[in-house]
């Protein structure tokens, strides 16, 4: 969670407003540059974006999320009005507004406007996108605009640089633009009961609250001309909001102002005419003023982007494109990540000799290479695939795309109570959970993005292929099925896969009726007109991305790290450094000097004998002890117990777990060496440990598990809460264990 | 305003029954749900001309320069004033 520090004396803070799709974070980016930070707003899952005005101190920017109007209807509506009103502890205090106005949907963006100019806070108009509407022979000049809205408007084109400059330098001096001044008049009936409000409020201005908390009833500024009893009076957008938005009776609010609004309600007919009155006199204040800044009418016809929709939104063309563009980005971040990933991992282990060398054997030797560089290395290796990801999510987002997506999947997505966009976030979780949930970022429905983040870990993630195919390679064999088509290997890979999806969408149904409907929100969804995205964009939401999760869940993991390799390493009993150190003097002594080679070989045998000797008395092996009672009806023993429970940082840690329990070093799941020791590997009465109801069991427990803390690090990132990873991990471990005892238990009574 | 498109009176038409192609102008919006205000807010109100782009249970529809995705509640909570019978198809 971030700290929501306010603004230092004498810094101004900037809101940047503006509708959706209005080329807002563009704009903010190309002011803030690198020098911004990402967090969530405290207690959602909406992103907090700030950045100080690059080249200059004394100006910070804040990226509110895209609104329509001041009247909240998602959260993240809610989070901008509560904002400007002064109502957030994230930002108590913002000074003035950068309003964003995408040109091309002037009347849509200035019903916007004309809500922000009741706020009576500086204004400062960007206006985008004027190139396309001069491609449509549409000329809009800022000059003249200024003049017809009485504030300061400037023109900017972001991928082209023109206008940033001249917006820093209007922005930088804000303290001299003048506050704004409604300009709408409301109809007579609205404006009527706004001044008998007024006029309550002016004799008591703390009346709304029961509770006086503070901030809830402060007027948002201090701007307002004064009342008789000296105290400011809240501008009109918030009076509005008081009469036509959300208050409800409830413990914040005095009941007597609540039986003064709703009265007022009932006299203007319900709320609900009020409003379609109020947004009708905005809407012809937006058109007298169009009336006066276009040089020409805009013909509602068929643009390219209308052309382009006819494909891809066509239910058999629109899918077809749809998959090349998934299988494009699964690709990426499964197999175009990979050599990147691979080289990260290199440099980590290579970091890890370098430091092991340098440092005499011993337990902060051992502290530094396997629990940082390695911890560190866990996080750094899925630098590439986030930033891949971003960078894709980026241009879909840039371009237009990901709205389509939306519209083509909502239907189907929504009877599993997932939206749309959840898409994404699930198939980019088949090659890493994590950049998946922070894709879940895209999604505006709250409870929409919780399933989505909730269900991302069940798609069968890179780190589980390494498990998958150590056990079939080794206790599955391989029978041709289907005349010669499919092997029984490849069939229970796909299998594997499989388990994943089916357990998402039962999860989902059953999540479906469990999680509380507030926050569902109704298919509403604009489909902004195609255009390129901006390369800078493109690549600051990568990098912005990326560095956030080195940065936040990155802690979690190296800690997590740090602790495994403590239990992993401790204690180191003297009875074993005294048996090894005499084997070690026994073969030095006994090898001739010839045999350099064998002598070399029988001492590294003895040092992955020593290593899993440790490991096998450590507290982790003590665990593994404890833990058989509870992992015996799956057909395990402890030290299957002990390797999954080391695997908790990462899945894929399983692997070389085995294979130091199994007296081998760097083993991996291509190691013949360990599938012949896991083979041969028995219980104390000599039945073979692993068999192959084991070996799908273990694979089924690892299909449906959480074992990835990167996972459930991610996961309180983004729900700002430790109770969702809390959840996510005991779910899916009990339905994991549950899964893998049916799975042992009927595979046990056909294989055996 | 298009006088050439006639009002409907007592039309219980919704956005729902425009073909592809159609025209027509909002009459109101019915608060069956939350999100029916946004669909003011972006401009469903008396008068405003409406064109079907893609009908079907998630429709596309274009509002003056913007299109948007709506989900079938959202259709019916918006009536026509217009007798679909006269309204005229998408020019093109």
């Amino acid at each position: 969670m971030m700290s929501h520090s306010s603004a230092p004396a004498g810094e101004q803070t900037l809101a940047v407003v503006g509708n959706p799709n209005t080329g807002k974070t563009t704009l903010f980016n190309a002011l803030t540059g690198l020098n911004q930070t990402i967090a969530n707003y405290p207690g959602t899952t909406i992103e907090h974006k700030a950045g100080r005005l690059a080249g200059a101190g004394g100006v910070r920017l804040v990226d509110l999320p895209g609104a329509y109007s001041l009247a909240a209807q998602s959260e993240d509506e809610k989070l901008t009005s509560e904002m400007l009103f002064g109502h957030s502890t994230a930002e108590p205090r913002i000074d003035a507004i950068l309003c964003v106005i995408d040109a091309t949907s002037l009347r849509r963006n200035l019903f916007l406007l004309s809500q922000l100019m009741e706020l009576e806070r500086p204004i400062v108009v960007a206006l985008t996108m004027v190139d396309i509407l001069k491609r449509r022979g549409i000329v809009l000049d800022a000059a003249a605009i200024s003049k017809v809205l009485g504030l300061p408007v400037i023109s900017v084109h972001v991928r082209r640089g023109q206008g940033v400059k001249e917006l820093s330098e209007v922005l930088r001096n804000i303290q001299n633009v003048a506050p704004a001044k409604a300009v709408v008049t409301l109809p007579q009936p609205l404006q009527a009961a706004l001044d008998r409000l007024e006029t309550r409020l002016a004799a008591n201005p703390l009346w709304p609250t029961r509770s006086n908390r503070p901030g809830f009833q402060k007027p948002i500024s201090g701007q307002s001309t004064g009342h008789p009893n000296g105290r400011p009076n809240p501008p009109r957008a918030e009076l509005l909001h008081w009469l036509l938005g959300r208050a409800n009776q409830n413990n914040s609010i005095n009941d007597e102002f609540f039986k003064f609004i709703t009265a007022e309600r009932v006299a203007l007919a319900g709320a609900e005419k009020a409003w379609a009155a109020e947004a009708a006199a905005r809407f012809e204040w937006a058109d007298r003023a169009m009336a006066q800044i276009r040089s020409a009418e805009e013909a509602p016809g068929e643009g390219k982007s209308d052309w382009a929709d006819k494909v891809l939104t066509h239910p058999v063309a629109g899918f077809i494109v749809f998959a090349f563009v998934a299988a494009v980005v699964f690709q990426a971040i499964y197999s175009w990540a990979g050599p990147l990933m691979d080289a990260v991992d290199s440099g980590v282990s290579w970091l890890g000799v370098w430091v092991g060398a340098l440092l005499p054997q011993g337990a902060f030797s051992s502290l530094l290479v396997d629990g940082v560089i390695g911890g560190v290395g866990s996080v750094a290796v899925f630098f590439p695939q986030i930033f891949i990801l971003f960078c894709f999510i980026a241009i879909l987002e840039d371009c237009g795309y990901l709205a389509r997506i939306a519209y083509l999947l909502d239907g189907y997505f929504r009877k599993l109570g997932l939206s749309g966009k959840s898409f994404l976030p699930l198939i980019s979780s088949f090659a890493c959970a994590v950049p998946g949930i922070m894709a879940a970022r895209t999604i505006e429905g709250r409870r929409e993005r919780l399933l989505t983040v909730l269900l991302a870990p069940l798609m069968s993630c890179s780190a589980r292929l390494p498990v998958y195919i150590l056990m079939i390679m080794t206790f599955i064999p391989e029978r041709i099925i289907l005349g010669g088509w499919l092997g029984v290997r490849a069939l229970l890979l796909v299998a594997m896969y499989m388990v994943g999806v089916a357990a998402a969408i039962l999860v989902a149904l059953l999540l479906k009726r469990i999680l509380p409907r507030k926050g569902a929100a109704a298919f509403l969804l604009e489909l902004p007109s195609y255009r390129l995205p901006s390369v800078r964009t493109v690549l600051l939401r990568g990098a912005l991305a990326s560095k956030d999760f080195l940065k936040n869940a990155g802690t979690v993991i190296l800690a997590c790290s740090v602790l495994i390799w403590a239990l992993g390493y401790f204690p180191r009993p003297a009875a074993i450094a005294e048996e090894y150190a005499a084997k070690r003097a026994e073969i030095m002594a006994a090898a001739s000097p010839e045999a350099s080679a064998e002598k070399a070989e029988a001492l590294a045998q003895l040092a992955d004998g020593e290593s899993g000797a440790y490991l096998r008395q450590s507290y982790l092996g003590r665990i593994g002890h404890a833990i058989e009672p509870v992992v015996r009806p799956l057909g395990w023993d402890w030290r299957i117990g002990m390797a999954v429970a080391a695997s908790f940082p990462a899945r894929e840690v399983i692997v070389a777990t085995l294979g130091t329990i199994f007296n081998l070093s760097d083993a991996d799941e291509s190691s013949m060496e360990l599938r012949s020791r896991l083979r041969s590997a028995t219980w104390p009465d000599g039945r073979p440990l692993i068999t192959a109801p084991v070996a799908l069991s273990i694979m089924v427990f690892f299909a449906l598990c959480c074992q990835c803390v990167s996972t459930l690090a991610v996961i309180r990132k983004e729900t700002g809460s430790w109770m969702w990873p809390a959840v996510s991990f005991v779910y899916m471990t009990l339905m994991a264990y549950m899964a893998a005892w049916t799975t042992y238990v009927v595979s046990a009574h056909f294989l055996v | 305003m298009d006088e050439s498109i006639e009002p409907c009176i007592g039309c219980d038409c919704g956005l729902r029954d425009l073909k592809k192609g159609m025209c027509a102008r909002v009459r109101d919006v019915t608060m069956n749900r939350p999100e029916a205000r946004r669909l003011i807010d972006l401009g469903f109100i008396n008068g405003a001309a409406v064109t079907m782009l893609r009908p079907g249970a998630t429709c596309i529809v274009r509002l003056g320069t913007t299109r948007l995705g709506l989900c079938s509640e959202l259709q019916n909570c918006v009536r026509l004033r217009t007798s679909l019978a006269d309204a005229p198809p998408l020019v093109n």
